[in-house]
């Protein structure tokens, strides 16, 4: 795999904008992971940030890495989009040891862009990042009549529905078909 | 929205009933999310032109018509309450109010209601145009857990024979054609019995007090009674006293989410020595029973 170590934004790869170490930093000096997307670019993101993430937090807890033992094994979470996990980061990066506010409005406003959020954030189980989206995806229909939520939520009509599950069923069933013609071929 | 159902969840929390309901009209999938919201904090009220959906914050979600230029809601409201019941899923009403204007949609609705087996709290009947066996069928299968108001002054045949076997804890009749016969069955269910406007005679009353006395009347549950009739008024002796019957007893009572209280009562005993206090003032004839 070839890594970038980055930090919370690609702009500025050199350092990740986790909290500086300073004279006053904790006697315990504090852990770093490591975490890349789809697009294999690595983050640098400390264990009191991924602590809002249950599922990398339950991955970390019992493995007491050494940095090095960090950065060698990457978090890889390749079903995300290299800039979904960024804005993750970001986010965890943000809250990291605060209290999460009622409001979020750095959400993105770009609808396709917020489900992708939506799924990342359900998929690493980052619970109050999570209530936020689900708010926002929410306030994009308020006051809409369901022709507009249709639009806006991109849901297909029942005869598109119906016709999307014809289709899906006429694939599943020349898949079998190839399958058993396969077995056959094997057989003989 | 191709999102996880417990994603989808979380943002049904966040619409309201209308939303939900405007959600639900998009597509079947789309009514199946629509179904995920919660509605456990929110009651369904069903009036004579509007259907109400309740939040615990005094909010009220009215899907309700234009009085001014109303639809025919004999048509429009049945299809209408099918869809809330399926959208939310509802298998309770808190209040089903008939309106006095039309049998035709409370005898429709009560049909979606019986048909779905849902329980209603309180039914407030105000129709003034009955049709009676109609009325006796759907009265025999209403699930009705809390209060029955009939307030009709529609004039009962004497064929009609409905009588409550299907009991909510409160029975509030204000129609002549409830007479003793009926009593004496809703006493065996209901917690408080109400009725003005009767036909009650004093033999009536003579004649059910006598029941209770000698401990006739078995399985009683009812702890409160009252009659208002116009027959009452006069010196004719109840249980051999001529009115007024009063006493010097207070008692009260209360029972499931019904509570009763005579002042200056008179007190009666059964054979067996159960107590009960009784008032007749005028045309009003109260007993609380021990």
């Amino acid at each position: 795999m070839s890594s970038t170590e980055q930090g919370t934004s690609s702009a500025a790869p050199a350092e990740p904008t986790t909290a500086p170490e300073s004279a006053a930093a904790p006697e315990v000096p504090e852990s770093f992971y490591y975490v890349h997307g789809k697009d294999k670019v690595v983050h640098k993101v400390s264990a009191g940030a991924l602590q809002h993430s249950a599922l990398i937090h339950g991955m970390i807890s019992n493995l007491g890495y050494t940095e090095e033992q960090a950065k060698a094994n990457p978090f890889p979470f390749e079903n995300i989009d290299g800039d979904i996990l960024q804005m993750v980061v970001d986010w965890c990066n943000q809250h990291k040891g605060k209290p999460t506010p009622p409001e979020d409005t750095n959400l993105p406003k770009q609808k396709e862009k917020l489900f992708d959020l939506v799924l990342a954030v359900n998929y690493l189980e980052i619970k109050e990042l999570l209530t936020y989206c689900c708010k926002q995806v929410a306030m994009m229909v308020k006051g809409k009549s369901p022709e507009e939520i249709r639009e806006i939520w991109m849901i297909p009509t029942d005869a598109e529905d119906e016709a999307a599950e014809k289709e899906a069923k006429k694939r599943a069933g020349k898949e079998a078909a190839g399958e058993t013609a396969a077995a056959a071929g094997d057989a003989k | 929205m191709r999102l996880p159902r417990i994603v989808q969840k979380e943002i049904m929390e966040n619409l309201d009933p209308f939303e939900i309901f405007d959600l639900s009209e998009c597509s079947k999938r789309a009514r199946s999310v629509a179904r995920l919201k919660n509605m456990k904090e929110f009651r369904l009220e069903i009036h004579e032109n509007s259907i109400d959906i309740c939040g615990t914050n005094l909010e009220t979600f009215a899907f309700a018509f234009d009085e001014a230029m109303p639809p025919n809601l004999d048509e429009v409201m049945p299809p209408l309450l099918e869809k809330i019941l399926d959208v939310f899923g509802y298998s309770q009403v808190r209040d089903f109010s008939s309106g006095d204007k039309s049998f035709k949609l409370f005898a429709s609705i009560s049909e979606i209601l019986i048909q779905r087996k849902c329980k209603i709290g309180t039914l407030y009947f105000t129709v003034e145009n009955v049709e009676e066996k109609q009325l006796k069928h759907i009265l025999d299968n209403l699930n009705i857990s809390d209060f029955f108001f009939l307030d009709t002054n529609f004039q009962f045949s004497p064929n009609f024979d409905y009588k409550p076997i299907r009991f909510p804890e409160l029975l509030c009749i204000a129609n002549s054609w409830f007479g003793l016969d009926q009593l004496l069955t809703a006493v065996k269910g209901c917690l408080e019995v109400e009725i003005t406007n009767s036909s009650f005679t004093i033999r009536d009353l003579n004649e059910f007090l006598g029941k209770w006395m000698a401990e006739e009347i078995q399985n009683m549950t009812a702890f409160s009674i009252s009659i208002s009739s116009d027959d009452f008024l006069g010196d004719s002796p109840v249980l051999g006293m001529t009115p007024p019957i009063m006493g010097r007893l207070a008692w009260q009572r209360r029972g499931g989410i019904v509570g009763a209280c005579i002042r200056y009562g008179h007190l009666i005993k059964s054979i067996n020595g159960q107590e009960a206090v009784i008032q007749l003032i005028r045309d009003r004839f109260s007993v609380l029973f021990g």
